[in-house]
């Protein structure tokens, strides 16, 4: 998964898994947590989903609303996770 | 008297709350914040509203309105018109609202511009045809649901409704009189010494008989009541920060939601001080999770709180001061001024093991359903000699120490299988002991000679350890058939297990039974 359009159908494709059909077409700036699109477990698997394809593990105090806003907020704090694990991992 | 003054003791509470202390803050949402003063007159103001748009005493009102300080004045200016308050779920699909709106017979929704697309999507269903949301009040508005110039139902005494999903239909109504709502609240209100400085932390949906307390309690004691945004609800950790930042000092939710502050949201590292009352309901406690939690909130109060939507809290227990797993956890006695007895299969009162029925004030008046009232209490000769209209829960229960009541699991929780009748609810007891294990149900599907799976949320486990685990625990009559690990199970909308959608969804799939 390289940017937020990525994201944006992972997304997508869980909240069709959950819901049987889209009413509604996630986007990058789809706000996700005031439409009630997502509950707890759509978040859970948007977790574990993120952390396989892209081999990071994202900490438990980032699975926080601000970062569930919208898809570029989670891409955005995806990110900062990939880049605090990969300084990690030169030191 | 004025058309805007009190019409029963539940909106009386508000304003009586806002003569004692105006300037108070009486409920506040992120940065929002209402002092009673301000809230009372924004009852008034929809009220008045309410009325001219044709609201009559005895009016069923659906408050099709977020959770937030705008459905506290929607459900207040409700009561104040006379009307039943039933508050519903936004998020609900609106062919199930539409079902629950046509079984109570609602005659209007109160809702916001937010939620005015799918209210009128609600009538359309209910074959009312299109309508458009009135404005009435800055952010609220008025749908008429029923056809024009139907009568006002019977009983215009005004109240409240929630519904209770049945094991087979759509929800029907339970429908609760000023006085039902009113003793509960004041039992809490005495029980947990709330007072006008407490902060009552406010999770549970409207839809829940749990935000009584929230709502009213905070009233009759003119405490502050803080509503959890519905944004971070679904975030462990959020709702840690909110319980903090914002001071609570009692708190009601479900066991599931406690499990979850206590596994993701860090709850047991952060201080909290200020959180004096902790009580909850709904479900068992898991007991190992219990012990943590009486250990780290040492000073703190934890209330073991029971009652179906029917009979609303009719038991509760104190949880001990350093009360471990292995003491059991019963649901303790009766609340004042409500009896509860234990009756067998000819509803006789019998101190063995029992059917819990529930008598007094806080039963239900009756249910809605198809629009008509029915009964929800049979005549049952209790041990005082008298006989009385009694709730039979459904629950089974058997007496022990000091006649605390413990409870035995459901009714039609109990399975005949090859022979051995099998409590589910025993089966999941000893699973939630094992220490991968984060939620778990066991479901009974009787159809092919019957099969007992067993759903299971846990971390770093494989189905074979559990099977050895279960194979060392459980008479071989009690293992399950099949099993299913998951991330987590689902939840209703109240946060509990949703049991009828394990039961009732294809194994693969985790939900998908809700018609959309």
């Amino acid at each position: 998964m390289k940017n937020a359009d990525e994201l944006c159908s992972l997304i997508q494709e869980i909240i069709d898994e959950a819901s049987g059909h889209a009413d509604e077409k996630v986007d990058p700036s789809t706000p996700l947590l005031i439409s009630g699109l997502v509950d707890s477990l759509t978040i859970m698997r948007i977790v574990a989903r993120v952390e396989q394809r892209i081999g990071i593990s994202f900490p438990e105090t980032e699975v926080v609303a601000a970062n569930f806003r919208t898809p570029t907020a989670l891409w955005d704090a995806i990110e900062a996770v990939k880049g605090a694990s990969h300084s990690e991992g030169a030191v | 008297m004025s058309r805007t003054d009190p019409w029963g003791p539940l909106d009386a509470l508000l304003a009586s709350a806002a003569h004692r202390h105006p300037d108070r803050a009486a409920v506040t949402e992120g940065q929002q914040l209402l002092t009673y003063r301000e809230l009372e007159s924004r009852v008034r103001e929809l009220a008045t509203g309410l009325r001219a748009a044709g609201m009559r005493p005895g009016d069923r009102v659906g408050v099709y309105v977020p959770k937030s300080t705008d459905a506290m004045v929607a459900i207040y200016a409700a009561l104040r018109c006379g009307a039943v308050a039933a508050p519903l779920d936004v998020k609900g699909p609106p062919e199930r609202t539409a079902r629950m709106a046509v079984n109570a017979a609602l005659g209007f929704l109160v809702t916001t511009d937010r939620a005015a697309a799918s209210a009128t999507r609600v009538r359309e269903i209910t074959d009312q045809g299109p309508g458009e949301v009135r404005r009435l009040v800055s952010g609220l508005g008025i749908l008429p649901l029923g056809p024009s110039g139907a009568p006002v139902p019977q009983g215009g005494d005004g109240g409240y409704l929630l519904f209770t999903s049945g094991s087979t239909g759509w929800p029907k109504g339970v429908l609760l009189s000023h006085g039902n709502v009113l003793h509960f609240a004041r039992w809490t209100v005495d029980q947990f010494g709330l007072t006008s400085s407490d902060r009552v932390g406010s999770q549970a949906s409207l839809t829940f008989d749990l935000s009584t307390f929230d709502i009213f309690g905070s009233a009759l004691s003119g405490a502050c009541l803080v509503l959890l945004p519905e944004s971070l609800k679904a975030f462990p950790q959020d709702v840690v920060s909110w319980l903090r930042t914002h001071r609570i000092s009692a708190f009601y939710a479900v066991p599931t939601l406690y499990q979850a502050l206590l596994h993701h949201g860090g709850i047991s590292t952060t201080r909290l001080p200020d959180l004096r009352i902790i009580a909850f309901a709904g479900e068992p406690f898991p007991a190992g999770d219990l012990e943590r939690y009486v250990g780290i909130f040492e000073t703190a109060e934890f209330y073991n709180l029971y009652g179906p939507t029917e009979t609303n809290v009719c038991t509760f227990e104190r949880v001990p001061r350093g009360w471990s797993a292995q003491d059991g956890l019963s649901i303790g006695k009766e609340i004042a001024g409500v009896q509860v007895e234990l009756v067998d299969d000819q509803r006789r009162v019998t101190s063995d093991e029992g059917e819990i029925a529930v008598s007094g004030p806080t039963v239900a008046l009756g249910y809605l359903q198809d629009g008509q009232h029915r009964e929800l209490t049979s005549l049952i000769h209790l041990s005082d000699g008298r006989t009385r209209p009694a709730y039979l829960t459904g629950d089974l229960g058997y007496y022990g120490d000091e006649g605390k009541i413990y409870l035995r699991g459901r009714r039609d929780h109990q399975i005949k299988r090859r022979g051995y009748r099998i409590d589910l609810q025993d089966i999941e007891s000893v699973v939630q002991e094992f220490s991968s294990v984060r939620g778990c149900a066991a479901i009974w599907t009787p159809e092919g000679g019957g099969e007992l799976r067993l759903h299971v949320a846990a971390d770093s486990v494989t189905e074979g350890q559990l099977r050895e685990q279960l194979a060392s625990s459980l008479p071989r009559h009690m293992l399950p058939d099949r099993i299913h690990l998951a991330e987590r199970l689902p939840l209703t909308e109240r946060g509990k297990v949703d049991r009828e959608a394990l039961a009732s969804a294809e194994p693969t799939r985790e939900r998908g039974h809700e018609k959309r």
